[in-house]
């Protein structure tokens, strides 16, 4: 019999004891399982359906600094930025070029709200015309209109219906007051929480013209690609062709971080920022990968608890064993093989424990992804489908896999040795 | 007897039309600027009344500091107790904000309104309409029993708040009365009253004056500004330190 059946013998022999201890280990990966697959699945939902309500998965935006040291966003040179873009093969489905209107005053003649008012193509054929999620109205029609495309929430917020009027105030792109109006053409889903995030929609040109932007440019160049999570990869190749391209650029950073190196530093002509959706979405990552490192630290700190417990147990067992000990080197088992024996029963435990915790974790996401959350209507942002979308993150299945195993046979390993070091007739001798 | 009247009346319109032909309404701009900005710095405290249909009457008490040779401004926020110690800093172009919770600075635009009230950022800075505006229009209004020119002003830059204004000045002050201010698309947007002036020193600093939005209905904002000084202030008080001092 090999040393490593021998001790899977042992572990069934002893049933209520590993129970507890692997019970004890299944619950702390339970639970790391849990807040690792909640986290992924809100960031994956919260990546899919902000990418809907954006102009883009990768972002260039234009920056030119006036005397008076006003910072206009500018977009002139779209042709040479479609070459560089078709040349590198990068995989888009769409190139957006929009112009936006950050905080303007949404008013009706109820109230006023403030958010981004960002023009687009929206007619048929564009990103944004097939991913919206409409509730009313169509964007059809939009090319060429004065129609604003508004959430549900803003919609209630004004009190307005399909065909309201809608005055839009805001700043133009050199700082002076304009104001035009809009007419509701379409309400889309309510993005919840993430409502500010995305804003209103309308035709490029008018937005152009509420911000007196020059017919024909725009603010930001945007690409739809085919995989979102490609974004940082292409973003950084795209950044590296630009600079072999002398295109003019600001260093790679989030656009909050940016906006701060626009206002301190000046410059001559038009500088490039390229950012992507990750970037944009940074600080709300950061959130959940703090929530990731939280829960991992509360693991470690319970698994130092069980550690203990691991270690005791086994002086226990090791106690409680000796005569048998004694025994199975009086037949000839040697040192290695008898600390073995030990190890192997902590390592079956732990893994025992690990495969019994994921699989529970994994049955609660799934249980969890079945709920309709339709009635949350604030977090709808966080959710695909009203549901939570089910995400099992295998990659810190395997982490926790290979930390655990081998923190369970560190804490068996002062017993186990201690065990492998009896001799037989010390071990025989002894009376318990 | 009607022949003689009517070329009276006309006789009198064409003295009229001449009369307001012989102004010269570049040199009562000028006036309106040179009247009400001051050769060396002044301060008073301000008292700013936003209200807004459906909420509660905002109340806002301030320092107001300006220096307008050097065209810089320094507001200090007193009250109310969650705004004490925000500051507004006018250097040169730049209009900066202080947040002492975060005690950070930000940049703010002069078309920004200020403290989410119906007064611009610029309202607060020195009078340069001169300076920003062409005279498109002119013309003689009675307003509220006063003599008044009325000016029609495009904006000579495309960085003023107000591409367009319209004002009306008295005639016999050379002070502005009333301004109505027009966005890029022609709409009217606000409409800003200036009720009071007191004579400091041979100017003129507006004591009272009301702002009402004329996009949102029913929002309207009243500036009441006490206890003028013309008394020297120290260089510190112009400068971010300042705003980060006062609030250590």
């Amino acid at each position: 019999m090999s040393v490593a059946s021998m001790a899977l013998k042992n572990l069934a022999r002893q049933k209520r004891r590993s129970i507890l201890l692997g019970g004890a280990i299944a619950f702390g990966i339970l639970i790391i399982t849990v807040v690792n697959g909640l986290s992924g699945s809100l960031i994956t939902s919260l990546e899919a359906n902000i990418s809907n309500l954006v102009s883009g998965h990768i972002f260039i935006r234009g920056t030119e600094k006036t005397d008076k040291g006003r910072v206009l966003y500018t977009f002139k040179d779209d042709k040479k930025m479609d070459e560089v873009v078709n040349r590198l093969k990068i995989p888009y489905k769409y190139i957006s070029k929009t112009t936006v209107a950050q905080q303007a005053s949404i008013i009706s003649d109820f109230a006023t709200t403030y958010q981004s008012v960002t023009g687009a193509d929206l007619g048929l054929g564009s990103y944004l015309h097939d991913r919206m999620t409409l509730v009313e109205g169509e964007l059809d029609t939009f090319p060429g209109s004065d129609k604003i495309l508004i959430s549900e929430g803003v919609a209630k917020k004004l009190d307005v219906k399909l065909g309201d009027r809608l005055s839009v105030q805001t700043d133009t792109i050199t700082g002076q007051q304009n104001v035009l109006d809009f007419y509701v053409g379409a309400i889309y889903k309510d993005p919840g929480v993430a409502a500010s995030l995305a804003g209103a929609y309308a035709d490029l040109p008018r937005v152009n013209q509420l911000r007196d932007v020059p017919q024909g440019e725009f603010n930001i160049y945007g690409l739809f690609l085919e995989d979102v999570s490609t974004a940082d990869f292409w973003g950084a190749k795209l950044y590296e062709e630009l600079k072999t391209e002398a295109f003019p650029l600001w260093q790679r950073g989030s656009p909050q971080e940016l906006v701060k190196l626009f206002r301190d530093e000046t410059w001559t002509g038009i500088k490039y920022s390229l950012f992507t959706l990750n970037d944009a979405l940074s600080f709300i990552k950061g959130i959940f990968q703090s929530l990731n490192l939280i829960a991992f630290l509360i693991l470690m700190v319970l698994f130092v608890v069980i550690m203990v417990g691991i270690t005791n147990t086994y002086r226990m067992i090791v106690y409680e064993r000796t005569r048998e000990i004694g025994t199975l080197r009086a037949l000839g088992m040697q040192r290695p093989e008898v600390r073995n024996l030990f190890l192997y029963e902590a390592i079956f435990l732990g893994l025992g424990g690990i495969l019994a915790g994921f699989v529970l974790g994994v049955l609660v996401l799934v249980g969890l992804s079945l709920i309709d959350l339709s009635a949350w209507k604030d977090f709808n942002i966080l959710l695909k489908d009203n549901h939570l979308k089910l995400t099992v993150d295998f990659a810190s299945f395997a982490f926790n896999l290979i930390v655990v195993t081998a923190l369970t046979a560190l804490a068996a390993l002062f017993p186990a040795r201690r065990a492998g070091k009896l001799t037989p007739a010390e071990a025989l001798r002894t009376t318990n | 007897m009607k022949k003689i009247l009517l070329t009276l009346a006309a006789l009198a319109m064409t003295t009229g039309a001449f009369a307001q032909d012989n102004v010269d309404f570049k040199a009562v701009l000028a006036k309106v600027d040179a009247q009400t900005n001051f050769k060396g710095d002044a301060s008073a405290k301000v008292t700013i009344q936003s209200k807004k249909p459906g909420e509660n009457d905002n109340i806002m008490q301030a320092q107001y500091f300006r220096r307008d040779a050097e065209d810089k401004f320094m507001i200090l926020i007193l009250k109310p107790e969650v705004n004490k110690g925000q500051g507004y800093l006018k250097i040169e172009d730049n209009i900066i904000f202080y947040d002492p919770e975060s005690r950070k600075f930000s940049k703010l635009t002069g078309s920004g309104n200020f403290q989410d009230s119906n007064a611009k950022n610029s309202d607060f800075q020195a009078s340069s309409l001169s300076e920003d505006y062409n005279i498109v229009e002119s013309g003689r209004e009675k307003l509220q029993a006063k003599d008044t020119w009325v000016l029609t002003l495009k904006a000579k830059k495309n960085d003023v708040t107000y591409p367009k204004m319209k004002i009306w000045v008295e005639v016999a002050t050379n002070l502005m009365l009333k301004s109505e201010d027009y966005s890029l698309s022609d709409r009217l947007m606000r409409t800003s009253l200036y009720g009071k002036y007191v004579n400091i020193d041979g100017r003129f600093l507006a004591t009272r004056m009301r702002f009402e939005d004329n996009l949102k209905k029913g929002e309207v904002t009243d500036l009441v500004l006490e206890n003028p000084s013309l008394a020297k202030l120290p260089d510190s008080v112009f400068s971010q330190a300042y705003l980060e001092k006062v609030n250590n």
